[in-house]
């Protein structure tokens, strides 16, 4: 700004219209600070071509109201980035100013979190149930001491596909499940239908380069992945890690993987989306990964999560134990959406028909359901070949035999989960790790009970007509009203952009795709979706 | 369709949180209706901070967008990044402001 007239025009001394200057370059400095202009050309720029409020509301009204649903896509996800960052990295903690100065308040609550920690070991879960998936802090300055995916986060400047990268290299794990946990479209050939405890021997097995070139390979992989963010339903397969001997140190020689099911309603996920080229044609797959929150605690830990009624990928998990004593599987409370109600129907007209002595009442006619009858892997997933079919049946196989045959003591026995890593072989030890899941495809989830199977074609619950039209109305609610369910694509949102997409993760990482594909009909799939539940 | 920029998921989402964070005592409909007094202010605070810090040509550039054919997340995400802006960034500091603000208005 050209100053030179006012000065010119008055009778200040030099002094004094340097100081008058300076007050001027302040009020001007805190009005642009207050609209996130520091910088000077941000500055001169800002005072001569800002728009006024009311210029800038009218712009803001023209996009809410209007058809176009780009802005809001792109807003909304850069919004729940942001939110995600927030909360993995503590900064929506909330506490009072005057507890974060002082200093008797943050060793309360430093206390409090060391105590909780102590039960927790106690009880035989270590670092606490919802932190599941972290890494080890390469510090280790305190055996309690953590990293997690708070500080993942930072450290990856809130990009969830470094942060996997991160943790998985972190942590062998980590990295076992997030591969076990991939579709098996997009794996590297020799890690298909492997479990996390198989990835995992796999993995530390490996020579320094061998491990090398299957990360750098892992990390293109998530790279070609599209990400979106999520809301998931129902009961998902978590691991986290816990002590062999509770008695015995913590550290990773003494822990080991098990797995436990947890109750994810309602809580943000991101889905890593890959369009594959298969024999049938191009196809969607995809992984969940998610970001926790241990209540009581402000550690966040990232995991992968597979559907409890997924048969067909839990069993990945086949050769880990249970979690006992089980923890509470309610979601951490904070990272809650509220069950949504249920649409208050007008009470139904009463079906009187009045007595008539002359016409007796027919009774009437038993409520009889039809038998179910099971379906077939083959006619679920058509992107499995043949092969890769047999091979999972026979896994199935194996896992009921597991099932049986295991005893609590077999669960607990030392040593059934070796996650030691040779500091010669350059890996970085580590304990924690993410839980696995799969999706082959954009697939929804009621109720955990929702399936979209890998060519797309989804299996739905039988729901009573009540109760699916209630099912019906969530998963509209919650998918911009497509009929597309419970694993949500939070904006209206994150669908449609897939194929455009794919190829361009990190810019995009919350760009949304439409992996759903056009499902069999209601009855079709309610049938289907029967006969899981006969399996279960 | 509601008349939010913001996904109305997230935002419900975003406010619950801090809601359920700050312990605030209220019935169940009085929350509800504060919960959603406080989700059209959070989207409007983001509106106006994101689009506040476009200079007026690229206010104007981005209506003419809005009357555009193309109605992409790329060309709003492409549009944005050569205006200079971080909305991830911006929609983080105003949560935080966001969050602040609610605090005081809770603990008086």
């Amino acid at each position: 700004m050209d100053r030179s007239g006012e000065r010119g025009g008055n009778t200040l001394s030099y002094d004094e219209w340097n100081e008058y200057a300076k007050k001027l370059d302040e009020e001007w400095k805190s009005l642009d600070e207050g609209r996130g202009v520091t910088s000077e050309s941000g500055e001169v720029e800002r005072r001569e071509t800002e728009p006024t409020p009311a210029d800038i509301r009218r712009s803001l009204e023209k996009a809410r109201q209007g058809e176009k649903k780009g802005i809001k896509k792109y807003v909304a996800g850069a919004v729940l980035a942001a939110f995600l960052f927030a909360q993995s990295t503590g900064m929506l903690s909330f506490l009072s100013n005057d507890e974060k100065v002082d200093e008797n308040v943050l060793n309360n609550n430093q206390k409090r979190i060391e105590s909780r920690a102590e039960e927790q070991e106690r009880i035989g879960i270590y670092d606490g149930y919802g932190e599941k998936g972290m890494y080890l802090d390469e510090e280790k300055t305190h055996p309690n001491n953590f990293g997690h995916a708070g500080h993942a986060m930072e450290v990856c400047g809130g990009d969830i596909v470094e942060t996997v990268k991160y943790t998985a290299e972190n942590e062998v794990e980590a990295m076992a499940c997030y591969l076990a946990s991939m579709p098996n479209e997009v794996k590297p050939q020799d890690w298909k239908n492997l479990t996390i405890k198989e990835t995992e021997e796999k993995l530390e097995s490996m020579s320094v380069n061998d491990f090398e070139t299957i990360q750098t390979e892992f990390n293109n992989i998530l790279d070609e992945a599209v990400c979106s963010p999520v809301i998931l339903k129902g009961q998902f397969n978590n691991t986290f890690i816990k002590p062999k001997n509770p008695d015995g140190p913590i550290n990773h020689e003494n822990m080991r993987a098990v797995r436990v099911i947890t109750n994810e309603d309602g809580t943000l996920a991101t889905k890593f989306a890959w369009e594959v080229e298969t024999e049938d044609g191009r196809k969607n797959v995809c992984m969940f990964v998610k970001i926790s929150k241990a209540e009581g605690t402000e550690k966040h830990c990232l995991n992968a999560l597979v559907p409890a009624w997924d048969k067909e990928w839990s069993i990945i998990y086949r050769d880990l134990p249970d979690l006992e004593p089980r923890p509470d599987p309610t979601p951490e409370k904070p990272n809650i959406v509220p069950p949504v109600q249920p649409p208050v129907k007008p009470p139904e007209k009463p079906n009187i028909v009045p007595n008539n002595p002359e016409k007796p009442q027919v009774p009437e006619k038993p409520n009889i359901v039809p038998p179910v009858v099971p379906p077939t892997l083959e006619g679920k997933n058509d992107a499995l070949t043949n092969q890769d079919i047999k091979i999972n049946n026979q896994k199935l196989g194996q896992t009921s035999e597991l099932t049986e045959k295991k005893t609590e003591k077999d669960y607990y026995q030392p040593g059934i989960m070796n996650t030691e890593i040779k500091a010669d072989q350059g890996k970085k030890e580590g304990i924690g790790s993410g839980g696995a899941v799969n999706l082959e495809t954009g697939k929804t989830y009621i109720e955990g009970e929702e399936v979209e199977t890998n060519d797309g074609q989804e299996i739905k619950p039988t729901f009573s007509k009540e109760t699916n039209e209630e099912s019906k109305e969530t998963a509209d609610k919650v998918s911009g009203g497509d009929g597309q369910p419970s694993v949500i694509e939070t904006p209206e949102v994150v669908q449609g952009l897939a194929k455009d997409a794919v190829g361009s993760i990190t810019q995009e990482k919350f760009s949304g795709a439409d992996f759903n594909q056009p499902g069999t009909t209601d009855e079709e799939l309610g049938s289907i979706f029967s006969d899981i539940e006969g399996e279960k | 369709m509601n008349n939010y920029l913001i996904d109305e998921e997230i935002l419900e989402k975003i406010v619950e949180q801090i809601i359920a964070e700050s312990k605030i005592e209220k019935s169940a409909d009085e929350l509800a209706s504060f919960k959603k007094e406080k989700m059209e202010e959070l989207d409007d605070k983001i509106g106006m901070a994101v689009l506040g810090e476009l200079n007026q040509q690229q206010l104007k550039e981005f209506d003419e967008l809005l009357d555009g054919e193309d109605d992409s997340e790329e060309i709003f995400k492409e549009f944005f990044m050569t205006a200079g802006m971080d909305v991830e960034e911006k929609a983080k500091e105003v949560i935080m402001i966001f969050k602040e603000e609610f605090l005081k208005e809770v603990n008086g």
